[in-house]
């Protein structure tokens, strides 16, 4: 059962609406002060960055509090390390519960961190003392842990709507075949692909039966997460875009399909989100496209350019110019339900991650001198291609 | 109950009107469903994407492509974004504009990269500078500076910003990383960013870019004076400055509701102090226990600065 009521999370959701209506002029500030004294809640809330800060200072107390026990105790053998680590978890998750009963924090750091380190702990726990039970099995102690950290992620999830931890969990749960070695390399991508279909399947008529409010946005952001990684565990030669990995893939049929799948995952988010208006899927569903024509070279082991990023660039921006084009000749700008206007005025976190990145070209190598003629100060003989800059 | 029956009750009760009650009613149905973001993404990546496209071409085909070819494509792009932003933007105000159209940020954007781009390959071909090539950095921040001004652009800013923080980190690299005297002018120059930043805005000059100078300046002058603490020869000074300047993060960001300046400032100031008390102990259960003491102090401050300062989620 959660521990914050359906009135409450509505309601922390129904301010942040609120709160950008007033960002947008659509409505005014003695208005959205009146809808906040009828939508408030008694639980404790701060912004983003305290919560940050709080939750990276109460990992430290925690780890470094059985950090100390261990050290102080000199317990040098797995089953004593065990019993501290799960009885810290089980006090991490008392603590948590009573902040959250008691002092009712909201999305504070520290509740989330103790519930995240008590998980962490359970599952170091629980693979200790299997490694005493079964030693010399390395594969399945971490296969154990991964099991404890997927479930104790969900039930945290469910305990304290914590999306972060469903996401861990998924993620967990994904990775238990790859800790098995019995399997082949495909048997392993299939199998966390299934175990990623299942939650998308779950997660997906729920999403559909409570649309874009609580509790459907909690399972919309999961769904997009799902059909995220899905397409991650599948896309064999995404890890090669980077050039610093490079396998040789057998061409069977598992192959071919992954590259199938490559095409067809992103276009059937693309088709549900524009249908859904899913914002989530949406955005999975372009990066996926995008990760798809990155990949799509290397998967038909075509000769790759260094200008293929310029022809990728030319397209991203050419299908943003005539989609905005085309939106913006629609009746007051709307096609279809949708605009290229902006409607409201938030900071839109996938652009601020964007805009952070620096971008600038710094020549830290110096190519070879040119040919001294200036005759057209354009060749140096040739020299030079290994250079970069 | 449902948002949309909120809405229904508000106008009801008289909150808010039949119009307002019409458009959000609209917003929360997804009438009309905004792409602006996503579009906005997709110009980003593209002009970035592009950039770095003509990076490596240039890179791997400079010497079938020709220095003139090249530095003409180059020149031409960036002349080309300015004319474009020149020719469409509205006169210069001090004040927050809007972007005139669509792209026109992303334009101002590809021709900055490109410039920067053209300067690269001058330096990496022709050596103009040599040992002093980071002086293109300046140059390049400079110029982009002056066209995130004149063309309210933060992207662009951002770039400037961090293109002089590129130029001020390899200076310290170059020089062995904040050894001596480059700290503290690591320390003048992050005052110098911050003056520039508090005059401006004091002045109304583009009052919103405020905050873009005071991420850098802040994190600049606290790294410089926590490698100072990690320095033994002069530790106990850049302490002092570091704390200094940690309790000056902190209460600036609280006094104006900016919380990420506080997570600087406590977050700085901890490592330095750690280091500090934890430089000559060896033992790991002292340690620990410094550790969870220490981290429960700095959790009921942050904890009272929230309840007091912080409430807004």
């Amino acid at each position: 059962m959660r521990r914050y009521t359906d009135s409450d999370e509505r309601r922390v959701r129904t301010q942040a609406e609120v709160r950008e209506w007033t960002r947008a002029g659509l409505i005014d500030t003695s208005q959205a002060a009146k809808l906040n004294a009828e939508l408030a809640v008694e639980l404790v809330r701060t912004n983003v960055f305290l919560r940050a800060t709080v939750a990276v200072f109460t990992a430290v107390i925690v780890f470094a509090a059985v950090g100390f026990i261990v050290s102080a105790l000199g317990l040098n053998n797995e089953r004593p390390i065990a019993m501290v680590a799960g009885a810290a978890a089980l006090a991490c998750i008392a603590l948590a519960e009573v902040l959250v009963g008691v002092f009712r924090l909201y999305r504070f750091g520290v509740e989330e961190m103790l519930a995240a380190a008590g998980v962490v702990l359970a599952s170091v726990s629980v693979a200790l003392f299997w490694s005493t039970w079964r030693p010399g099995s390395s594969q399945s102690v971490v296969v154990v842990g991964l099991v404890v950290a997927t479930a104790g992620g969900f039930a945290i999830h469910r305990r304290f709507g914590f999306i972060w931890a469903a996401l861990g969990a998924m993620i967990c749960g994904a990775a238990i075949p790859f800790q098995v070695r019995e399997l082949s390399a495909n048997s392993q991508r299939m199998i966390a692909a299934a175990v990623l279909a299942l939650v998308l399947v779950f997660v997906r008529g729920k999403r559909l039966r409570h649309g874009d409010e609580w509790p459907g946005d909690e399972y919309g952001t999961l769904q997009a997460a799902a059909f995220a990684g899905i397409y991650l565990v599948l896309n064999l030669r995404l890890i090669e875009v980077i050039q610093i990995f490079s396998r040789v893939h057998a061409h069977d049929w598992f192959y071919w399909a992954t590259w199938l799948l490559t095409w067809v995952l992103p276009i059937t988010g693309l088709v549900l989100s524009i249908r859904d208006k899913d914002r989530p899927l949406l955005v999975v569903s372009v990066v996926m496209t995008v990760l798809s024509l990155v990949t799509n070279k290397p998967y038909l082991e075509w000769p790759r350019h260094t200008w293929d990023p310029m022809l990728l660039g030319v397209l991203l921006i050419g299908i943003a110019l005539a989609m905005r084009r085309w939106l913006s000749s629609g009746p007051d700008g709307v096609r279809h339900g949708f605009t290229a206007a902006q409607i409201l005025r938030k900071d839109d976190p996938l652009l601020t991650v964007l805009s952070a990145a620096p971008i600038s070209v710094t020549p830290h190598a110096h190519a070879p001198a040119p040919a001294p003629s200036g005759f057209d100060g354009g060749r140096s003989g040739g020299a030079g291609g290994g250079g970069s800059f | 109950m449902s948002l949309l029956a909120d809405l229904d009750r508000w106008k009801d009760g008289g909150v808010i009107t039949g119009p307002q009650h019409a458009a959000l009613t609209a917003l929360v149905r997804k009438d009309s469903f905004s792409l602006f973001a996503e579009l906005n993404a997709l110009l980003y990546l593209g002009v970035v994407s592009f950039v770095a496209g003509a990076g490596w071409t240039i890179q791997a085909h400079f010497a079938s492509l020709g220095d003139v070819a090249i530095l003409s494509a180059l020149t031409a792009t960036f002349l080309a974004s300015l004319y474009y932003c020149f020719t469409r933007a509205a006169s210069y105000s001090h004040a927050q504009q809007e972007s005139p159209g669509f792209a026109f940020d992303y334009v101002l954007y590809l021709g900055c990269l490109m410039f920067g781009l053209e300067l690269g390959f001058l330096e990496w071909r022709f050596q103009l500078l040599k040992d002093s090539w980071d002086h293109y950095l300046l140059l390049s921040s400079l110029v982009y500076a002056v066209l995130a001004y004149r063309f309210d652009n933060r992207l662009v800013l951002s770039l400037a910003l961090s293109t002089l923080a590129g130029w001020f980190g390899f200076r310290l690299f170059r020089l062995q990383w904040f050894s001596g005297s480059l700290r503290v002018d690591a320390l003048i120059y992050s005052a110098l960013v911050a003056s520039a930043g508090v005059v401006l805005h004091r002045a109304g000059i583009k009052k919103h870019f405020l905050e873009a100078y005071m991420h850098v300046a802040v994190n600049v002058a606290l790294a410089a004076a926590l490698t100072g603490v990690f320095d033994v020869s002069a530790s106990l000074i850049y302490l002092v400055v570091l704390l200094g300047l940690g309790v000056g993060s902190v209460i600036a960001g609280l006094r104006f509701q900016r919380f990420a300046f506080v997570a600087y400032g406590v977050i700085y100031s901890y490592i330095g102090l750690s280091h500090l008390f934890l430089r000559n102990t060896f033992n790991s259960t002292v340690t620990f226990a410094y550790y969870a003491v220490s981290a429960t102090i700095v959790i009921v401050f942050l904890v009272v600065a929230a309840r007091r300062f912080g409430r807004d989620a």
